[in-house]
């Protein structure tokens, strides 16, 4: 019977567990620390429109029932890895309302621009 | 003597103190730059309004041409409706260079709505009867491309007090983009910042 009780624990501890695990974050998403535990990326969206650049859209999921506030950041790269100089780049503010999806999106500065790195964090209040 | 050496002691402290408490002045790095944001347009503003301008005309298609050639751009008149002031070319020139680099747009200097931009190029052309400059460097009749669009615009400031401490500065960006050819609005946008801070600030 103890032994029972203990495999039930360890169910449900492994049940809680799974529960609180974030999903895979796209390797272009890098999370500021504080951010991987409460923001579940769902879904990421690129392509190349018929304008030649790279559009993206991240649609993502806050854990908490409390706005979080954030910026975030495209850097944008060539086919050589090289990132492309541009004002474009540069910390842009969103927030995201408890247990609610939000989106981010951007557009590529550049039509040589074939990859992306989106770096969000944590803003103060 | 004794009393001429306390006061310079007396003066050498005092100005070390005031250089121990002056503000030190620093480079800010626009990447990380969290400073708080004042009830006055600041250059975050104008970036930020010039980003999601240039995101949304790039992306709506409209600057996407049929034959894949750039479209030729001229600047209409962006007016300053706010309290404040400043040189509307700090969110032009922003919005310039990110559709020039994107290569989707070119911006003319030959035509604003304040005339030539560029006087140079009225004045290069003063030269065609000239004997001091070669012939064959001189600039031919017809060279000059007429712009597609026009891109004109207001920015826009609405003073609101929510209480005895509280005011809230509006500002509004809207621009619109103009295909010259037929007077048609093509792309409009507005990107509103809102701003809240104390009645004791002065927003201008």
């Amino acid at each position: 019977m103890g032994t029972q009780h203990k495999w039930l624990g360890v169910l449900l501890a492994a049940l809680v567990l799974g529960g609180c695990a974030s999903t895979d974050t796209p390797e272009q998403v890098y999370l500021d620390g504080g951010l991987t535990g409460w923001i579940e990326v769902q879904d990421l969206h690129v392509r190349r429109a018929d304008s030649g650049l790279l559009e993206v859209q991240l649609t993502a999921r806050n854990r908490l029932d409390s706005v979080i506030l954030m910026n975030y950041r495209f850097d944008w790269l060539d086919g050589e890895g090289r990132q492309v100089q541009t004002g474009m780049s540069r910390q842009m503010p969103v927030s995201a309302a408890g247990l609610r999806h939000f989106t981010i999106s951007g557009v590529a500065p550049k039509e040589e621009v074939t990859d992306f790195r989106l770096y969000i964090e944590e803003r103060p209040r | 003597m004794g009393i001429h050496r306390l006061l310079l002691i007396m003066l050498l402290l005092a100005a070390l103190a005031l250089a121990g408490c002056a503000q030190r002045t620093v480079i800010v790095d626009r990447q990380t730059d969290d400073a708080d944001t004042t009830l006055e347009l600041d250059y975050r503003d104008f970036e930020h309004a010039a980003m999601k301008a240039v995101e949304s005309m790039l992306t709506s298609g409209q600057l996407d041409h049929p034959e894949g050639r750039r479209y030729v751009m001229a600047v209409s008149r962006i007016t300053n409706d706010t309290m404040q002031r400043f040189d509307t070319d700090q969110l032009v020139r922003k919005i310039r260079v990110e559709l020039l680099q994107s290569g989707k747009v070119v911006t003319t200097s030959a035509v604003s709505s304040e005339g030539v931009q560029d006087e140079l190029i009225d004045e290069v052309r003063r030269l065609r009867g000239s004997d001091e400059f070669r012939e064959d460097t001189k600039v031919d009749k017809g060279t000059l491309i007429s712009p597609d669009y026009g891109l004109s615009g207001k920015i826009m400031q609405r003073n609101i007090k929510r209480d005895s401490n509280t005011q809230q500065v509006e500002y509004y960006f809207q621009l619109v983009l103009t295909d010259l050819r037929d007077g048609l609005a093509v792309w409009e946008n507005e990107t509103p910042i809102i701003k809240r801070g104390s009645n004791s600030s002065v927003p201008w």
